[in-house]
């Protein structure tokens, strides 16, 4: 009965001190979501999703679920939101209707940007199944994290993050009920190209393997949800042989942010992972802590996306593939975040001094030409544009971009989509109210509400991958993924700030161009975890560095290369050091070729 | 009619199909009808001849100049030479071309424009910031001889790749130097010469027009480096902060002295704009107020805004307040329903004690508060 209550993502208690009964409800657990979608990006910041609106201006279809009361009777109900784009309010107004009654007031649209609990007003309550709908009124990206009931008027959960994650634990019977998925030779958190390639090159080396992504789908930049195309070059190796699985993942190139999500191949990158058998995949699952021994890495916690139900997965090596460093950042693993200083590096590249600055997170979008035109709503809310300053494109590119410093890539995620989001519609309705004779007759075909980030942590290694070691090529030893994308700072365009200066949402870029050059092993491994690798934007580089090592063929790369590591270091029974200290020569015969593990006798010569 | 070739008819079925979306590119003689104008400039060196002209309305007001330009635009002999005319706006922005009837823009090898290359060569020559600005001639030869001998590189084609949008292929000198012409020193010379024969009636049509350059430049030359404007354009002026662009908006309001919303008709006239005004505006408006004494007459709408205000605003509004030490019997009485407010019933308290002339209601609930407090 308790996994019953779990999976539908409420529970009723009842404190008999005070005879109040009281029923939270996740809204992601709501069993029909129709048109609303689940987003955990700041699941970091709020340690639970939220049901989000994302029509992009026409209302999505209702989200609901029911519910079971063990006692009738009048309740007090208060909503978990917040007004997204208070200027001075929002948009994303929704009501929840309970047994097919409105609440008195609507939601969303209080002019505060702040995540909170809102009063609904008395509902009656039946005893038995009761149904909640949630009805978006725009399409404008409305959201609610939870509701709550209660007999008690003064009965409101708390709202700070922390206290109410206790809050939530105890109300879901979550507390001390992580369910034991296994033990594995590598757990592999994050499930973007790198994380993908990392656990598909380790099971294929025999490897059990465990896949934990917090999405639905593979791929994450490259997903159909931000849809961005893979660089960097597979054809320019030192080590030919490595690069391949990141083929087998690649579904052609659609460029950035086509309307055609099919292009990206999330289904691609799903069956070659479920054709491994070595391999457990847990999709929507969200890893949010870690069980430590010393410096090692024992487990860790993740959780469903929709269903908050919490899995533990034991593991002998952990590879962070994140892309924000979140497993080595609960794991305690040095990381640096923003740029260095140019005293600090040697890089000519690097500021003078250092600073928070960081790449930015991209909203891609797309707008599609049809046969009768359309109409887009005034979007007062949104950033407002005019015939001086708009962006004439009928979708987007890498430029629409924010972060740069204005905003905090992790804990400001939530902030960065809905300033994309801002911009998006605003610049939209712009094009779609003024200049008719171009736009009239498109219409927005796709809007990204999965951020695609560039930078947040690198976890240092014991090597830091720098500027020099890229201009200069220098081959290290245990130099085994080949990177070739220029070093590709991106910065505000100059326009774009001088118009919205410190909440800039363009971008530009120079581009330096480099040679074919290595990444060695000791970027790929904590230097005080001691089983933790890292694959992708997260591995051990400076800021400069990361410019040209964050591309998604290059991230792909180092994830075959973490999993050929992960083979050697089990195999051996020693750490992710031990292997460049002690096995080098037998991890670098791997990249050179994984059949080289095999005692073949060499062909006879003529 | 004059001329009137094969490649006009072609031109003109494409339009009449509705193919073609034109930018009044093609000019022939029937259609030309010459308004007054007068030769401002004459230039004939061994890289470009032309005559810039001042057209002017029928009124004598200047409307635009345009050139008539003679150019070379390649290296080599495979193309031939430009016949063109440029048309700028009365600042040197530059505005589109036209080819006169019987002209032609080649590629390489002699090979005649497609009309959508004549449309794209409008939307090169219309971008003011294109990296074309940025390169030298020789520089645009290298790249492209690179490109060619070695195809498109994806290491070191992000560069060109960029490039490329910048320019018609198999015409790159020609969109160099045409781009160089209409944003180079005959931009500048027009400029100059308006400037020379500028007026107050120019500058009131400037203020009015809907060009924000107009508008930027007229403002500059009406608004007193110490922030107040020359009176008979203050009409003119204020129009623009209600206007469709919030940019310019706000740039007058930074712009615009605190003295110029002195006097309570302004200050009414401000708040009615604040009501009508974007938000990103409004919050301008509402920081311009902060350094303002208000007048009596919107001290009791500004607390009434308090209500229908966000946080944000709300801090600025009770910011601008503390500001005032003369609001008026009414401001008072509607303040005093925020004195036990949670977030700023200590400023709303600083706010009625700093007040000269209290009234009676005030002073009792401050009495009380204060004892209410003590006794806390």
């Amino acid at each position: 009965m308790k996994k019953i209550l779990l999976t539908l993502g409420y529970m009723m208690c009842t404190f008999w001190g005070f005879a109040q009964e009281s029923v939270f409800i996740e809204a992601e657990s709501f069993k029909e979501k129709g048109g609303w979608v689940i987003d955990q990006q700041s699941f970091d910041v709020l340690f639970s999703s939220y049901l989000m609106a994302h029509g992009m201006g026409r209302p999505v279809e209702d989200a609901q679920t029911t519910i079971e009361f063990s006692e009738g009777g009048n309740y007090h109900i208060w909503v978990r939101t917040k007004d997204w784009a208070p200027f001075p309010t929002g948009p994303g107004e929704f009501e929840l209707s309970i047994n097919g009654q409105p609440l008195e007031t609507s939601f969303g649209v209080s002019g505060s940007a702040d995540w909170d609990w809102y009063y609904g007003g008395e509902v009656n309550m039946k005893k038995g199944e009761n149904a909640i709908v949630a009805e978006d009124l725009t399409g404008f990206n409305g959201r609610f994290d939870a509701i709550y009931f209660s007999t008690s008027k003064e009965n409101l959960p708390p709202n700070d993050n922390e206290e109410l994650l206790a809050f939530r634990k105890k109300m879901l019977n979550l507390t001390e009920d992580a369910e034991d998925v296994g033990q594995f030779d590598l757990v592999v958190v994050g499930g973007g190209m790198a994380g993908t390639t990392a656990a598909i090159s380790a099971a294929r080396m025999g490897l059990k393997v465990a896949l934990i992504q917090n999405r639905p789908v593979l791929g994450g930049n490259n997903s159909s949800e931000i849809r961005v195309h893979l660089m960097g070059r597979v054809d320019q190796n030192h080590y030919p042989k490595l690069g391949r699985i990141v083929r087998e993942l690649d579904n052609g190139d659609p460029g950035n942010g086509n309307p055609d999500g099919d292009r990206y191949g999330d289904e691609r990158k799903l069956a070659v992972v479920q054709a491994e058998p070595n391999i457990s995949l847990h999709l929507n699952t969200h890893v949010y802590e870690a069980e430590m021994d010393g410096n090692t890495i024992v487990a860790v916690i993740g959780r469903n996306i929709q269903t908050n139900q919490e899995y533990r997965f034991e593991g002998k090596y952990f590879s962070d593939c994140t892309g924000d460093g979140t497993l080595g950042y609960l794991a305690g693993a040095e990381f640096r975040m923003g740029r260095e200083s140019r005293a600090q590096t040697g890089e000519s590249l690097a500021p003078e001094n250092a600073d928070d600055f960081t790449l930015g997170t991209s909203n891609l979008w797309a707008s599609l030409e049809r046969e009768e035109p359309s109409d887009f709503p005034e979007t007062p809310w949104a950033i407002q544009f005019s015939d001086e300053y708009h962006i004439d494109a009928n979708k987007a590119d890498w430029q629409w971009e924010t972060g740069f410093g204005n905003f905090n890539t992790i804990y400001e995620a939530e902030e960065i989509r809905d300033h994309n989001l801002r911009a998006i519609f605003g610049n939209w309705s712009y094009l779609k109210n003024n200049k008719e004779d171009k736009y009239s007759h498109h219409e927005l075909a796709w809007v990204a509400y999965i951020g695609g980030k560039r930078e947040s942590r690198r976890l240092m290694g014991d090597h830091v991958l720098t500027q020099m070691d890229i201009q200069d090529g220098i081959i290290y030893p245990d130099g085994c993924v080949t990177a070739t994308w220029t070093i590709d700072l991106h910065f505000p365009d100059e326009k774009n700030s001088q118009y919205f200066e410190g909440e800039e949402f363009f971008a530009a870029t120079k581009h330096i161009k480099v040679q074919p050059y290595t990444i060695p092993l000791r970027s790929l491994y904590s230097r005080n975890i001691d089983n933790l690798f890292m694959a992708g934007r997260d591995i051990s580089t400076t800021h400069v560095a990361f410019g040209s090592t964050r591309v998604m063929r290059t991230c792909g790369m180092m994830g075959e290369a973490v999993g050929y590591a992960a083979f050697v270091a089990n195999k051996r029974a020693c750490t992710p050091r031990e292997i460049y200290t002690d096995h080098l020569d037998e991890f670098m015969g791997i990249i050179e070729s994984p059949l080289n593990i095999y005692n073949y006798p060499s062909l006879p010569k003529n | 009619m004059g001329e009137f070739n094969s490649k006009n008819y072609l031109f003109l079925i494409l339009l009449l199909m509705g193919a073609v979306d034109l930018p009044t590119i093609f000019r022939d003689e029937g259609s030309q009808f010459s308004p007054p104008k007068e030769l401002v400039h004459s230039l004939e060196t061994d890289s470009i001849r032309y005559d810039l002209w001042l057209v002017t309305e029928n009124d004598g007001f200047p409307a635009h100049y345009y050139a008539e330009i003679f150019t070379p635009v390649c290296y080599s002999d495979k193309c031939y030479p430009v016949f063109t005319e440029f048309y700028w706006d009365l600042l040197g922005n530059f505005r589109h071309y036209e080819m006169p009837p019987g002209k032609a823009l080649t590629k390489n090898d002699h090979e005649e424009f497609q009309p959508q290359e004549y449309q794209k060569m409008q939307e090169i020559l219309s971008n003011e910031s294109s990296l074309l600005g940025e390169y030298k001639a020789e520089d645009l030869v290298v790249e492209q001889r690179e490109e060619m001998a070695q195809g498109v590189d994806a290491v070191t084609g992000a560069t060109l790749k960029t490039l490329q949008n910048e320019v018609i292929s198999g015409a790159v000198y020609s969109c160099y130097t045409l781009w160089h012409i209409a944003h180079g020193e005959i931009s500048e010379l027009v400029k100059a010469h308006t400037e020379g024969i500028q007026s107050d009636k120019m500058i009131h049509r400037f203020l009015q027009s809907q060009n924000h350059k107009y508008q930027y430049w007229a403002i500059d030359q009406v608004v007193q480096e110490d922030g107040s404007i020359n009176k008979p354009f203050t009409e003119s002026l204020l129009g623009i902060l209600r206007g469709k662009n919030i940019f310019i908006a706000q740039y007058l309001l930074e712009k615009l002295s605190d003295k110029e919303f002195a006097h309570a008709e302004k200050q009414e006239w401000l708040w009615q704009t604040f009501k009508s005004s974007p938000y990103r505006l409004q919050m301008a408006i509402l920081d311009k107020m902060t350094d303002i004494k208000i007048q009596k007459e919107i001290q009791l709408p500004l607390i009434q805004q308090l209500k229908r205000s966000n946080p944000a605003q709300q801090d600025k509004l009770i910011h601008l307040l503390g500001e005032q030490n003369r609001l008026s019997k009414p401001a008072q009485e509607e303040l005093l329903a925020y004195l036990d407010h949670d977030k700023w019933g200590d400023e709303v308290y600083r706010i009625l004690e700093q007040q000269k002339d209290k009234i009676m209601e005030v002073r009792e609930a401050l009495a009380q508060h204060k004892n209410l407090q003590q006794q806390k």
